[in-house]
């Protein structure tokens, strides 16, 4: 399969079944690349040995031909495909800096949802996507320090033991894929990007409001400001490469600071909490 | 061409990075990122003019590999001022070696060039205080085995590698440029003589022994596996001291003798004229001249086994298992006596059973 997601362009080759059918359904609207051209990531999802498939079928991530991680058990190659291309990108995209963040677009303008643990910025996001915001990614906030732009790169989002049934009974018309047991992660069930996500995954947008979500069940929806220099602080200790970038990623890191409204946000409702984030960014 | 092919031409013509169309560059960036030479691109496109005309998807590879290489130059230029801070008063002479050397001297090979480590030579008799010095600054070995402690101190050219507790950055101390109990001895003491002072007052290596160093490190190093990178910064440096000093090849001729390293030379030089074309003194070919010793067949038998094992490898094709192997054990050859050598592999096959760590 030849394909982009956002601003990077992923050859990924297997023959492991169980791999492509789930690939088929959650990445059913990224259109499939024609022709020559560099690809960012050659990746292959390989079974280390096929001779022991019968007792214990396992699959091992491969970049460029090496493999940076154990090999994982066969049924979980598409969440070990999903880690490894994180990866990949954590490691060489040092072009753009990569914040560690949600984020999702309205008008143009974007908001992010940086993680910090246990803050279940994937879930909101997910939910913020299914009422109508464009998904630009669950994971990399990816910045241009050229431009001060959001660079949206959508893939299917991971969701995690409670929030699985928390948003199938949220959004029943998302696109879920099969349900894996027991990773590294606990149990994880990808939700596909809407099709306007994908469709405009080119599009960049620029960032207007940072929210760092934390749930908290049965938490009543709290919505404080945060000063900008924590803010700062904040987003430059979680990001994933800000070390690296030096001098060139402390100024897209403040520009983008100056530029933007930032808030706690504390929530255990999805739906108070998504319309009280459409008021906040009206 | 295929993208090993593609990287050698590159190397050789940097002209040739802006005439590759994107099928060329696909095959091209992952073999050179394998070979740690992805982010040399961007110094080499650039005074050419060729920088801005490259392919969006190449430029966003190189530069992001070359934001990591920027980053570690950094740190480790930060160690460097630790270690002079934490040095100055001993009055203890340092010289920079190697990546650290190429940078501050401002030489070719220094920027888009990968580095983690800090290498330093320093006086033989100042070893101890060094140490001490730089324990008390809160630098330690990492190494706890006694083995390995002897094995550094004993027949090594270095302390044990050091590491500040709150730092990354790997300093290797040196008192030589290669083992003591190996077949090339080097007199430091001729080193120390011909050290050159930068205008920051920091010292490295003469330019000829600068490019010595770097093909001895080379042809006695166990890991030529990625050493294309380290036969590129000789091609580099040879075609800057050629520019820049009068009688270049000369000057090394003369140092080889000196230093005693003409073999590594001749197997250096002649290795980065087969892959990179470099324009070597014809009197630096001729092995007679560089006193390189044994008969012709031995010579090229073992000339054809470096190049087989630093010609970059396309992705995916099986390494070169046997022939490296078989300049591993050179290697080891070269660096110790038999007798210390069978207990010293010994050793180490025992401990690999044992399933402990890579030690050296």
């Amino acid at each position: 399969m030849d394909f982009e997601v956002g601003p990077f362009r992923v050859l990924l080759k297997t023959r492991l079944r169980g791999m492509v059918a789930v690939f088929a359904r959650l990445y059913a609207d990224f259109p499939l690349q024609e022709g020559e051209g560099i690809h960012d990531f050659n990746v292959e999802l390989i079974d280390p040995a096929p001779l022991r498939r019968k007792l214990r079928p396992q699959s091992h991530f491969l970049l460029d031909g090496q493999a940076p991680f154990e090999p994982y058990p066969q049924d979980h190659a598409f969440p070990l495909f999903e880690w490894g291309l994180n990866y990949a990108i954590a490691t060489r995209s040092h072009s753009w800096c990569l914040l560690h963040s949600a984020v999702v677009e309205k008008g143009g303008r974007a908001l992010l949802l940086p993680a910090l643990p246990g803050s279940g910025k994937s879930t909101l996001c997910a939910a913020l996507m299914q009422r109508g915001w464009r998904l630009l990614s669950d994971e990399f906030g990816i910045l241009d320090p050229d431009t001060g732009l959001l660079q949206p790169m959508p893939r299917p989002i991971p969701l995690k033991n409670h929030s699985i049934e928390v948003m199938q009974n949220f959004a029943p018309d998302g696109v879920f894929g099969p349900r894996f047991p027991r990773t590294r992660k606990g149990d994880v069930v990808h939700l596909a990007p809407t099709p306007e996500s994908v469709a405009r995954q080119h599009q960049t947008a620029q960032p207007a409001w940072v929210l760092f979500p934390r749930y908290r069940a049965d938490a009543a929806t709290r919505i404080t400001p945060v000063a900008p220099t924590q803010a700062f602080v904040r987003l430059s200790n979680n990001a994933f490469n800000y070390q690296l970038g030096g001098e060139r990623a402390f100024r897209a890191l403040a520009t983008l600071i100056r530029r933007v409204s930032c808030h706690d946000l504390v929530y255990g409702d999805l739906e108070d909490v998504v319309a009280r984030i459409e008021d906040l960014t009206q | 061409m295929t993208g090993a092919q593609l990287l050698l031409a590159v190397l050789r013509q940097p002209r040739r990075l802006g005439e590759l169309d994107e099928a060329a560059w696909d095959r091209l960036i992952p073999v050179a990122r394998a070979q740690r030479l992805l982010a040399r691109f961007e110094p080499l496109a650039r005074p050419l003019g060729l920088w801005e005309g490259l392919p969006e998807r190449a430029r966003r590879n190189i530069q992001g590999s070359l934001v990591l290489v920027e980053y570690q130059q950094r740190q480790v230029l930060r160690e460097w001022r630790a270690v002079q801070k934490a040095l100055a008063a001993s009055g203890v002479p340092l010289v920079l070696l190697k990546g650290a050397a190429y940078l501050r001297a401002g030489l070719p090979p220094g920027p888009g060039r990968m580095l983690s480590d800090l290498d330093l030579l320093v006086p033989q008799a100042a070893l101890s205080e060094v140490e001490q010095v730089l324990q008390a600054g809160g630098w330690r070995s990492e190494i706890e085995d006694a083995y390995d402690q002897r094995y550094y101190r004993e027949w090594m050219h270095e302390l044990p590698p050091m590491r500040h507790q709150t730092r990354t950055v790997e300093v290797d101390i040196h008192h030589n440029l290669l083992p003591l109990t190996g077949r090339y001895r080097v007199p430091a003491e001729a080193l120390w003589e011909a050290v050159r002072t930068l205008p920051s007052g920091e010292r490295v290596l003469a330019p000829a022994d600068m490019l010595l160093h770097c093909a001895a490190h080379l042809l006695v190093s166990d890991e030529l596996r990625g050493g294309l990178r380290d036969l590129f910064d000789l091609h580099q440096l040879y075609l800057h001291f050629t520019t820049q000093e009068s009688d270049f090849a000369g000057s090394l001729e003369a140092r080889a003798r000196t230093l005693g390293l003409g073999a590594p030379l001749w197997h250096a030089l002649s290795a980065a004229r087969s892959l990179f074309g470099t324009p070597v003194a014809p009197r630096l070919l001729d092995p007679a001249v560089l006193q390189v010793p044994g008969p012709t067949w031995r010579r090229q038998a073992l000339q054809n086994l470096f190049l087989a094992v630093l010609r970059p490898r396309e992705i995916g094709a099986p390494p070169q298992a046997f022939r490296q192997w078989l300049l591993y054990v050179r290697s080891h050859w070269i660096r110790m006596p038999p007798g210390l050598l069978v207990r010293h592999l010994a050793r180490k096959g025992w401990r690999r059973r044992q399933g402990e760590r890579k030690s050296p």
